[in-house]
């Protein structure tokens, strides 16, 4: 083992090796980080020739008060993270089980969950526009079909927000393969051994599956947290925000501030805010972690 | 002493050369347009490189939905497009906060007789005291859209354009049928704002100063289109519009009429199933007048560009340019120039792949027109006049109220704007 | 052998439904897609098109410039992963293999940076390019990528690269090699899988990026796929929605012929990258 001396040739080379990265940091974070913190305090709209003002935080002041938006855009956001991240990690874990199976043919079950998570962007969602219209699309005419009521999804505010969160649904074959890979990394002897003690499919389930997949719904909900409470582009192409303020989420509303109205102070506070949200939320489940996620480190102890 | 003559004739020679050989000036054009509309400026902007091999646009053509985003962006950071495209709703030079530059200098440079090419609505509605902000390349107006299969199961004769209202709600009575999803609608279409002005009534006054919808003739007009909804129910409600919006029910043959714009022609050609035609609007009654809105889109110059000059022949091309106008008329809609629009070429050949229709309508409307006061700088009061109308479409509010909600609310707002 | 057959057919049993759900709205678009547009609304809605317009493909592909718009796109995106690919196993490299004092206090700084949302450095990135001059052209698009290519794809080289075995590594020091040269040579020729994997979601996030495209790129010509089908979207009521479907199938086929070759790969350097822990 190399003796970490300052400036050993190996720690030159490993700056070295790391500067792009480094340099990008630099450049484009921690630079940006500083400005973006600078240009929070101000009120600087992007005009010609008219220099910022300094107003302390009155940008947060704002939007935490004065801003009945902030608060809307807020409580959409957390509806559709609650929504769509617990139903998209059970989702997923059921596919995943569904796909742990030795069936003929399961690779083409799992290229038809797994692809809908990689096409994203514009066509999906003029896609989903199109498949939600209330009088048109695939959705009603199923559930008409069903005898169900038909609602107005995008073009009803209490159903809009909904709509939203079962097209998140189409999309959890990311964490699905995640799971299928811890799912996998079991060790099936202690399925055997289970088995020899009588133990039923729940308990197997419950005392051997859940307990070692719990470094993996650990990553899921951390990566879907973060994930869902930036949604933009659906939100952005189809509704605009709406029907009224139903699908105005943060960022779309940051992006409003940012690129349309130009406050480009206020999107910044907005911007460290929700930092400061998803810091907390990530942290609160980390620390919760201790309690429900074990390692395998522990398990052999 | 050779060598330096050699250098000198080549250095001369240079010179001249490289002044005689312009480089192709530059003009940026900023527009919006869905995929139909960017092939058409498209098109329009060919014609003009052919014929000033010295000017080269570059397109910055934008989704519609974009549009305004993109243009505020670029007014705000002080780097607009040199041509910027427009619409004659944008409501004076207020409406984009000193953005355009007067084209006064260049119509009187260029000897154009404005009164005598256009229309007067286009040309007065693209002013604003003592400013001319653009020019207007196409029209795009309002007229009766009916379906001919239903009038004729119904017994009915055609609309013509005789027609006053109440023939219209004498049409639309006998035109209703069915119930439930599949209910057929004698009115699938009908804009709030034509009914403020179809008995002469009027939502702000002609100087923008003041809301004046708190009038019994603007009353009336809201009366009778409630009245379509809820006591005839031969227009369908707020709610199953948003089910079901006008386009397609009037396509699929639910609904016998419906007023439409110019620019819903092309998608109807494609889209309807039935025989269908248009007349121009019906008349009041009482005093024989119609009032169809009239929009039109023409363009303008950015008041800081560097290159105003050769930025105003793309203007006139669009506007006066004998062939970019035909080609308007030909695929687009009504030209703007007046001698065009009015020509038996436009008025009877169609573009290839559509089925005749009665064009005159439309291009009659620009005489009675009137200018919608929601557009450009005044949006907010739009949003205002939507968010009544829609309660009073809804049944939540009486006609009443809600203009004199609207008055209220209206009036302070155009008192800050125009503070 | 009962036990095996009832597992079998409830095994399908339960795949089938979700599989048919997923599927739906692949086949809805495809059927709108092929339709004439007095078609596309009717109710209830059909699934056959009659008569199948496949003209439908070519006319919205000429509806807007989009061969110059698919032309762009992968201009963008082929260099963008490059540098993506490049410069985060690079980086990756360092951390997997390298000392120095302070690389733990490095590294911990590049996992923090995967929680901080875009939002935050937005809008000064976009002033930063704007004083450069770089709007309305690739460059946003491209440059941030040959930085370190993003802390994920660092993340996921590293766990790989500490899965080779150093004895490869003090081989090849033996015989005298640099470090560049052992991450040139040994490394990355062992790590295909990951390799695979990182370009193939680099690829996705490029193709289909729509924000930067939207605030960066002003020209038409220059516009990207994702902004093209913007095109479709109307302020007026109906759309030409046959011909978005077509373009949006077109525009997805790259990435579904991508996937289907490359999917083995592709979850192999998932799982092996660890990264259920």
């Amino acid at each position: 083992m190399h003796k970490k001396k300052i400036f050993s040739r190996e720690s030159v080379y490993f700056h070295f090796f790391i500067s792009p990265w480094f340099l990008g940091f630099l450049i484009f974070t921690l630079w940006p980080i500083i400005q973006s913190i600078y240009i929070s305090s101000t009120d600087w709209e992007m005009q010609l020739n008219v220099a910022p003002k300094f107003i302390g935080m009155a940008n947060y002041k704002n939007l935490l008060f004065n801003d009945e938006l902030f608060w809307i855009s807020l409580k959409n956001t957390f509806y559709y993270a609650f929504g769509s991240v617990p139903l998209g990690l059970i989702l997923a874990l059921i596919l995943a089980l569904l796909l742990n199976q030795k069936l003929r043919g399961i690779t083409i079950f799992r290229t038809i969950f797994y692809l809908p998570s990689v096409i994203s962007g514009v066509a999906v969602a003029l896609l989903w526009v199109w498949i939600f219209n209330p009088q048109f699309g695939i959705v009603n005419a199923i559930l008409a079909k069903l005898g169900l009521p038909t609602p107005g999804w995008l073009t009803d505010p209490a159903w809009a927000m909904p709509a939203l969160i079962i097209m998140s649904l189409w999309g959890v074959g990311g964490s699905m393969l995640i799971f299928l890979a811890g799912l996998q990394g079991i060790p099936t002897e202690f399925y055997e051994a289970a088995e020899i003690d009588g133990a039923k499919l729940w308990a197997k389930f419950r005392y051997i599956t859940l307990p070692m997949l719990s470094p993996t719904i650990f990553f899921n909900l951390v990566m879907g947290i973060i994930g869902s409470f930036q949604i933009f582009t659906n939100v952005y192409i189809m509704t605009s925000g709406g029907p009224g303020t139903a699908t105005l989420v943060y960022v779309l509303y940051l992006f409003q501030n940012a690129f349309l109205y130009f406050k480009m102070g206020y999107a910044s506070a907005m911007a460290w805010i929700l930092f400061v949200i998803i810091l907390t939320l990530t942290l609160l489940v980390i620390k919760s972690s201790a309690f429900w996620v074990y390692y395998e480190t522990e398990v052999k102890r | 002493m050779k060598k330096f003559l050699v250098v000198l004739c080549l250095g001369v020679m240079f010179l001249v050369s490289s002044v005689l050989y312009a480089a192709p000036v530059e003009i940026r054009y900023i527009y919006w347009g869905n995929t139909e509309e960017l092939q058409f400026r498209e098109d329009m902007i060919k014609i003009f490189e052919q014929k000033h091999p010295d000017i080269k646009v570059i397109r910055e053509g934008n989704p519609p939905a974009e549009y305004d985003r993109k243009l505020t962006a670029q007014l705000t950071a002080g780097n607009a497009a040199d041509v910027i495209n427009m619409c004659n709703d944008w409501w004076g030079q207020r409406g984009r906060q000193g953005a355009f530059a007067d084209l006064t200098p260049f119509v009187k440079k260029d000897k154009l007789d404005l009164m005598k090419l256009f229309w007067s609505f286009p040309i007065k509605s693209m002013q604003s005291p003592g400013i001319l902000e653009g020019l207007p390349y196409i029209l795009k107006t309002q007229a009766l859209f009916y379906n001919k299969k239903l009038f004729e199961e119904a017994g009915l004769a055609y609309p013509n354009d005789n027609w006053t209202w109440d023939n219209f709600l004498e049409a639309a009575i006998k035109l209703t049928k069915g119930e439930g999803a599949q209910k057929q609608y004698g009115v699938v279409g009908f804009p709030t704002i034509n009914a403020a002005w179809m008995f002469g009534g009027d939502v702000t006054s002609s100087n923008m100063k003041l809301v004046v919808a708190n009038n019994p003739k603007t009353l009336k007009g809201i009366q009778f289109l409630t009245d379509l909804i809820f006591k005839y129910k031969v227009m369908p409600t707020r709610a199953e519009f948003q089910a079901m919006g006008t386009g397609v029910r009037f396509s699929t043959g639910k609904g016998g009429m419906m007023i439409d714009y110019s620019w819903s022609i092309a998608w109807l050609q494609q889209a309807m199933h039935d025989p269908w035609d248009v007349v121009q609007l019906p008349m009041d009654p009482a005093t024989k007048k119609r009032y169809p809105e009239c929009r039109a889109d023409g363009l303008a110059i950015y008041s800081q560009s560097k290159n105003k000059d050769t930025a105003w022949e793309l203007v006139k091309a669009f506007a006066t340019d004998l062939d970019i106008q035909k080609y308007i008329a030909k695929n687009e809609g009504i030209p703007a120039l007046k001698s065009i629009a009015l020509s038996p070429e436009h008025l009877n050949t169609f573009k290839e792949g559509f089925k005749p229709y009665n064009k005159k309508a439309f291009v009659d409307a620009v005489s009675y027109a009137k200018l919608q006061p929601f557009g450009g700088y005044y949006n907010e009061l739009g949003t205002a006049w939507t968010r009544e109308m829609d309660l009073v479409l809804l049944g939540k509010e009486s006609p009443e109220e809600a203009l004199k909600k609207f008055q209220t609310v209206g009036n302070d707002i155009l008192k800050r704007l125009t503070k | 052998m009962k036990r095996r057959i009832i597992q079998v057919i409830f095994g399908y049993l339960l795949l089938i439904p979700f599989a048919i759900l997923f599927l739906i709205p692949f086949l809805w678009s495809i059927s709108t897609a092929l339709k004439p547009l007095n078609q596309a609304f009717l109710f209830p809605p059909q699934w056959i098109p009659k008569p199948v317009m496949w003209e439908n493909f070519v006319k919205g592909w000429k509806a807007a410039p989009f061969g110059r718009f698919f032309l762009n796109t992968t201009i963008i995106t082929v260099l963008a992963v490059l540098g993506t690919v490049l410069s985060s196993s690079i980086v990756a490299y360092g951390f997997a293999r390298l000392e120095s004092f302070d690389k733990n206090i490095l590294f911990i700084l590049l996992l923090s940076t995967m929680m901080l949302p875009g939002q935050v450095t937005m809008i000064p990135i976009y002033i930063l390019f704007k004083n450069l001059g770089w709007l309305n052209t690739f460059l946003p698009l491209i440059v941030p990528s040959w930085f370190g290519g993003g802390a994920f794809n660092i993340f996921l080289f590293r766990q790989f690269f500490l899965t080779i075995p150093k004895e490869f590594d003090d081989a090849a020091k033996v015989d005298g090699a640099g470090y560049f040269t052992i991450f040139w040579r040994i490394i990355l020729p062992l790590s295909k899988p990951v390799l695979i994997t990182i370009t193939i979601f680099s690829i996705i996030y490029h193709w289909n990026d729509f924000l930067n495209p939207l605030i960066y790129l002003d020209k038409l010509e220059k516009f990207t796929i994702a902004i093209g089908l913007r095109y479709f979207q109307d302020n007026y009521q109906a759309t030409y929605i046959n011909l978005m479907m077509a373009v949006s199938l077109i525009a997805l086929l790259p990435i579904l012929i991508l996937f289907l070759v490359a999917q083995r790969f592709f979850i192999k350097g998932i799982v092996l990258s660890g990264l259920k822990g």
